[in-house]
């Protein structure tokens, strides 16, 4: 192992080759995406497929990793931030990187060995979900929300998701549902800016790089099951969620069937 | 899985009909859906969903976002089996419709304000 | 173009289970995978699904070579492909020692894999060959012709994700 990564060598003699050939996907560059970009790129990652559409706003400074003012007052693209934190660290780094949302460009992130999902609702969650799971692309999804009460302290709450193929789905952990998609479609257009702060986006990213770490690497020789981690903010807790010890989580998943790999196939009828 | 006398009526819409199924849903893909009049392309590729989603009965998806005589909110963008589909709000209550019919139901929403 | 083989631990695991399982005269075994397969960004994936084991019944007692199978059991693997519509992979194991198709399998692909693609020209076949504890490399034709190319990644996707070469 190199010097430079000699403090992770608890991860095992291989996890240097293993890290720096991995091809991970991020999908979003915002507040979650952000972290996660700087985090893989200082562990070693230096493989990417990378999508954002948005440009650096002065609204984002708060909390979008590695932005400053000048790329608020020139609108750098969110991408570009990006790119610059992976480079920070490692000079040839291979970046493919996508001004756009992923859905515009597909299939570079088909290629993934692992996916990140920093998307803002459920209806990109469940899109990029079903887009891992046709090409066995073990997805890890973080976000955050703030509910704002009239007359009550916000409630900051997140999730960290791992959806593994053939393991249970976030419609298996009840977390994409067809009432919250309802509700999300009945609102469209209508969601406004949505409360974030950077110390709750990166406690969700820094966990979910952990386990990307462990379950490429295997370093805690203990990762075997379902990953789905509630964050309660305002008390500063995370922990499995309590669906999990519901007993209808199913093991194999069936809502996306072995016949739903690869590229679809149009049956003419 | 679709009665081939209805899939028959579908063809009188479109130049062809093919099926694909994702996460155990199965859609039906119109190629070149002819349009109501007023409307920008003429024809189009179409998705039809027959199960309920996102709030909706069933929906027809569009692959690109067309111009018509209304303005229509449209209020889904994104991938069904690997490509990229449009949809407006437009509900279309649950019933027995024949396919065909029920395509129309869809296509109404084209022709109406609201 | 380049090609990437994704299969699930579970599913590794019945190959190993299976192949791992002594022969009375065989030195290896060997299984058929069949799945389904994709394009993007200049790549070819398959995706085994399912395995089909070759029945004890149909080894051939052959000295000097690891396992040899009869004709039945390529055409139920034949008949397979056929009937799914899918890609087939002949798949068997080497110890970690042996990390690469040595010349004998390579040749035998050569003569066995052509006959796949002719029965489903639509899908991407080949061989895919799982060594030690958690290797993996395949070789692929492509569908409607073509030179077969090496996977530059398999991977066995689960708890953990094992990626195999050196990724592409």
């Amino acid at each position: 192992m190199s010097e430079r990564f000699s403090r992770q060598s608890f991860l095992g003699p291989d996890a240097e080759e293993i890290i720096q050939g991995a091809l991970i996907g991020v999908a979003g560059l915002g507040g979650g995406g952000s972290h996660i970009v700087q985090q893989t790129a200082h562990i070693g990652f230096r493989r990417f497929v990378l999508y954002d559409g948005d440009v650096v706003e002065d609204s984002n400074l708060n909390r979008l990793v590695g932005a400053t003012v000048e790329d608020a007052r020139r609108e750098t693209p969110k991408l570009q931030v990006a790119k610059r934190t992976i480079l920070g660290q490692d000079s040839s780094a291979e970046i493919d990187g996508h001004q756009t949302r992923w859905q515009d460009a597909p299939e570079p992130l088909r290629l993934c060995d692992l996916v990140f999902g920093c998307v803002d609702s459920f209806s990109e969650r469940d899109q990029l979900e079903k887009a891992c799971r046709r090409h066995l692309i073990p997805l890890l999804d973080i976000g955050l929300g703030v509910t704002v009460i009239e007359g009550q302290a916000p409630v900051m709450g997140g999730q960290i998701i791992l959806s593994m193929p053939g393991g249970p789905c976030m419609r298996c952990l009840g977390f994409i549902t067809d009432k919250r998609l309802a509700e999300e479609a009945s609102r469209y257009g209508d969601a406004g800016p949505r409360p974030q702060v950077i110390w709750a986006n990166g406690i969700l990213a820094s966990t979910a790089v952990g386990f990307a770490v462990d379950l490429l690497t295997d370093w805690t020789r203990r990762l075997r099951s379902v990953v789905y981690l509630e964050y309660r903010g305002n008390e500063g807790v995370l922990r499995p969620h309590p669906r999990l010890a519901d007993r209808g989580i199913p093991d194999t998943c069936p809502h996306y069937p072995p016949s739903d790999l690869g590229d679809p196939m149009f049956r003419p009828l | 899985m679709f009665p081939d006398d209805q899939i028959a009526e579908l063809k009188l819409l479109c130049d062809s009909v093919a099926s694909c199924d994702e996460a155990t849903v199965s859609y039906i893909l119109l190629r070149n859906l002819a349009l109501p009049e007023g409307c920008v392309p003429a024809k189009v590729d179409a998705l039809l969903c027959t199960n309920e989603r996102e709030g909706y009965p069933s929906r027809l998806f569009l692959a690109e976002q067309v111009q018509s005589p209304f303005a229509r909110n449209w209020n889904f963008n994104g991938q069904i089996c690997q490509r990229t589909w449009h949809a407006f709000s437009w509900k279309v209550p649950a019933t027995t419709m024949r396919l065909a019919q029920l395509v129309r139901a869809h296509l109404d929403g084209f022709r109406r304000a609201t | 173009m380049k090609a990437i083989v994704r299969l699930t631990q579970r599913l590794a695991a019945e190959i190993r289970a299976d192949l791992e399982r002594p022969h009375p005269f065989a030195a290896e075994r060997i299984g058929f995978l069949f799945g389904r397969w994709a394009f993007a960004a200049g790549h070819m994936m398959v995706y085994p699904i399912s395995y089909l084991p070759v029945a004890d019944d149909n080894y051939i007692e052959a000295p000097f070579v690891g396992a040899t199978i009869n004709s039945a059991a390529i055409r139920a693997a034949l008949q397979a492909t056929l009937d799914d519509k899918a890609a087939c992979l002949h798949v068997h194991l080497h110890p970690s020692q042996l990390p690469r198709f040595s010349d004998l399998d390579l040749r035998e692909q050569d003569r066995l894999i052509p006959s796949f693609c002719a029965t489903n020209r639509e899908a991407p076949h080949g061989a895919l060959m799982l060594w030690g504890d958690a290797g993996g490399a395949a070789r692929l034709w492509p569908p409607r012709g073509g030179p077969p190319l090496m996977a530059g990644r398999v991977a066995f996707v689960g708890y953990p994700t094992v990626l195999a070469g050196v990724g592409q």
